[in-house]
């Protein structure tokens, strides 16, 4: 996210009193709130210009140092307080702010700047700032490290809050809760969310997989980002509705859309305190068949979210929170303690830790130095992993160390062909013999398991699970690939069709295959997490559906509210038609006819 | 008249693969402020603190770039050494 780089003084434009504005970003995390906006600035405060009398450049000196040394006191507390709240990761960010605080360059510039020009402090502080800012943009092509130029700002804009007397949103002291208008929420600005103060947030940038979006998720906010200038379209007070299932965001709504939003609200209060009733019971079918229910998450902190929503354990458990928020490589004893909490606090139920799924849309330096020019057709996942195999045994090293603590098993991302998962089993198998002569203790069967997400492997499915104890369905992916068309590209959103009949069919036989084998079969993509769709998994016979953790008691719902024969001939129904729209059509009104009140699940 | 022996300096050679990136570059910081002496770092035309982050940030230095170090100060030996074993170890990351 490289913002406020070279915008120093950010004029916002004044917006039209009158008149409800609807803007559309991307839904982030879901939910909806009515609420007032709490803008948080953009940009850096503007500084005084002075010239110093000579006897007073010492004092102006002093009160450098002295905020220096308040900002280095703020950043130490505050990285106190959330020790108990957050990751070790997380946390890890505040010790590069330390660093930049305490950096010799900039600090002796300053003052260099105080003594020889007679510049106020402010303004010496921000001209050299400016300067180290455009040396490291012209110098540094690497990506990653152009993006910690955000660090440097936000240090700069920490001293100089510290000069000039204004608050921090770390000290707002919030009376009422308002919904956070933001051009983007810093790290560390996310990281001091407090949940019981915050409605909701809306941002200029970010994607789905952006920082807001993922802490906004864990933390339950709806939210949503990618909202091009918000912040600089509206101002603290208005009246805003954060909309976080269809990523609209309404400023100064008319008194009918506040209305509908309220019931929409409502409704969905309601709904979830009902659903909330299902949490303690098991995702049966009426004539008694159990399919698994577990969760997706991100992050450790996450486990709250699943047990409180009734899940059984987690189906995808994603480890690129470990190496993308950071600027290093996560080393073997950091990984094992995450996959070791997730394990143990989840114990005896399931969690499948996914290998590094690097690349695509979630880049990082730390594997290459520039993205693939077709990024999601190119070096990714399992294909980087088997590249930098240093890289991958510490996973794994860690990921087998962490099976004494619980119920672990591990899947790996974009297998798509039998030569690569047979390289990788390998792999797996030597850094095992490796623990084990180093008398690591490991449970003994640690279940292996692939992602079918590439058609060239659900297309093989039969010969693929010959090698492996379980597959899980990703079916984000296997449709952008079977449809050509990128989920995240507007231009083509209409081709990305998750019930386009080639992309059931393909499912379908990917099922049969893991069936005709005994192979336990999961789904791990979107598709889970709505009724309809679920209803056909489960009719095409899945062992297990993984949502995110939101989505779950909408979907024990489902399944609480059916006989698997009847989803059984709805799936048949479905394999029989031949376009998406009778396939929709068909499904949502099985679904209706199920239970009235799930309509309301879509939140649309 | 002995000859004022020159600032100590070495050439040394980025090694990792991934060049000084954020971590190798906070290693530097951390262990060149150890010393007394004062540490310089050069690139091409570029001469930096070595205990600035935002210094080290400035290098840009990618795999196989050559730098040059140099120190000054009573510890300076000591500090040479240790920086250059730093490189030889690619900053404990392969």
């Amino acid at each position: 996210m490289p913002i406020g780089l070279t915008g120093r003084t950010v004029k916002k434009t004044r917006r039209r009193k009158s008149g409800e504005i609807i803007v559309t970003g991307q839904a982030a995390s879901p939910g909806v709130v009515i609420g007032r906006a709490f803008v948080i600035p953009y940009g850096i405060p503007n500084v005084p210009v002075k010239k110093l009398r000579a006897d007073r450049v010492e004092e102006e000196i002093q009160r450098f140092r002295s905020a220096l040394a308040a900002t280095r006191n703020q950043l130490l507390q505050l990285q106190d307080n959330l020790k108990k709240k957050l990751s070790d990761n997380t946390i890890r960010i505040f010790d590069a702010h330390l660093q930049m605080i305490e950096d010799v360059m900039a600090v002796d510039q300053t003052i260099g700047l105080i003594r020889e020009k007679r510049m106020g402090v402010e303004q010496a502080f921000t001209v050299t700032i400016d300067s180290i800012i455009r040396a490291i943009e012209t110098q540094q092509q690497d990506q990653y490290l152009r993006e910690r130029l955000e660090d440097i700002r936000d240090v700069e804009r920490r001293v100089l809050e510290n000069l000039l007397g204004i608050c921090d949103i770390s000290r707002i002291r919030m009376k009422s809760r308002v919904v956070l208008v933001a051009h983007d929420l810093t790290p560390t600005q996310t990281a001091q969310l407090e949940r019981k103060f915050i409605l909701g947030c809306a941002t200029d940038v970010g994607g789905t997989t952006s920082h807001t979006a993922i802490l906004s998720r864990a933390l339950e906010i709806p939210s949503v980002v990618g909202l091009g200038d918000i912040s600089e379209r509206v101002e603290s007070g208005d009246e805003i509705i954060v909309d976080g299932f269809s990523g609209r965001v309404v400023i100064n709504p008319k008194h009918r859309t506040v209305e509908e939003y309220y019931s929409k609200e409502k409704q969905h209060k309601a709904l979830e305190s009902k659903l909330a009733e299902l949490v303690s019971l098991p995702s049966n079918t009426i004539d008694g068949r159990f399919v698994e229910l577990s969760a997706n998450i991100e992050f450790p902190e996450e486990v709250t979210s699943v047990i409180s929503h009734g899940a059984k354990g987690v189906g995808l458990f994603r480890t690129e929170f470990l190496y993308l928020t950071r600027e290093s490589l996560p080393t073997e004893h950091e990984q094992y303690l995450a996959y070791a909490d997730v394990a143990r606090r989840l114990k005896p139920d399931p969690v499948i830790i996914r290998t590094l799924d690097a690349g695509a849309d979630k880049f990082s330096s730390l594997f290459q130095s520039s993205p693939d020019p077709n990024p999601f057709l190119g070096n990714r996942a399992i294909r980087i992993c088997l590249k930098h195999k240093d890289i991958f045994r510490t996973q794994l090293r860690a990921l087998f160390r962490a099976t004494v603590h619980g119920n672990i098993k591990i899947l790996l991302p974009l297998i798509s062909t039998i030569e690569e998962l047979k390289k990788a089993l390998a792999f797996m198998r030597k850094v095992r013999r490796e623990l084990e002569v180093e008398k690591v203790p490991m449970a003994e069967n640690v279940q292996i398991g692939i992602m079918i997400e590439v058609p060239s492997a659900a297309l093989m499915a039969e010969e693929f699970v010959q090698y492996v104890d379980f597959i899980s369905i990703g079916t984000n992916d296997l449709i952008q690939y079977v449809m050509a068309a990128d989920r995240g590209n507007e231009r083509v959103a209409a081709f990305y069709q998750p019930l386009n009949p080639a992309v059931i069919r393909l499912i379908h036989q990917v099922i049969t295959a893991a069936k005709r084998n005994n192979i336990w079969v999961g789904v791990c993509g979107e598709m889970a997490s709505y009724p309809h769709t679920a209803l056909l998994l489960i009719g095409l016979g899945v062992d297990e559906l993984s949502t995110s953790p939101t989505a779950i008691p909408r979907i024990k719902k489902i399944i609480r509210s059916i006989s698997y024969q009847h989803a059984r001939r709805v799936a048949e129904k479905v394999l029989s038609l031949n376009s998406v729209g009778k396939i929709k059509n068909y499904l949502l009104q099985e679904v209706e006819d199920i239970d009235k009140s799930i309509k309301g699940l879509y939140g649309e | 008249m002995p000859i004022k022996s020159a600032m100590p300096q070495i050439e040394l050679k980025v090694m990792n693969k991934l060049g000084l990136h954020a971590r190798p570059a906070a290693k530097i910081v951390e262990t060149t402020k150890k010393f007394k002496s004062e540490i310089t770092i050069s690139k091409n035309d570029i001469q930096i603190n070595a205990k600035s982050i935002m210094g080290v940030m400035m290098l840009a230095a990618e795999a196989g770039s050559t730098l040059i170090i140099s120190a000054e100060g009573e510890d300076a030996q000591e500090a040479l050494k240790e920086v250059a074993m730093m490189f030889e170890r690619k900053f404990d990351e392969e």
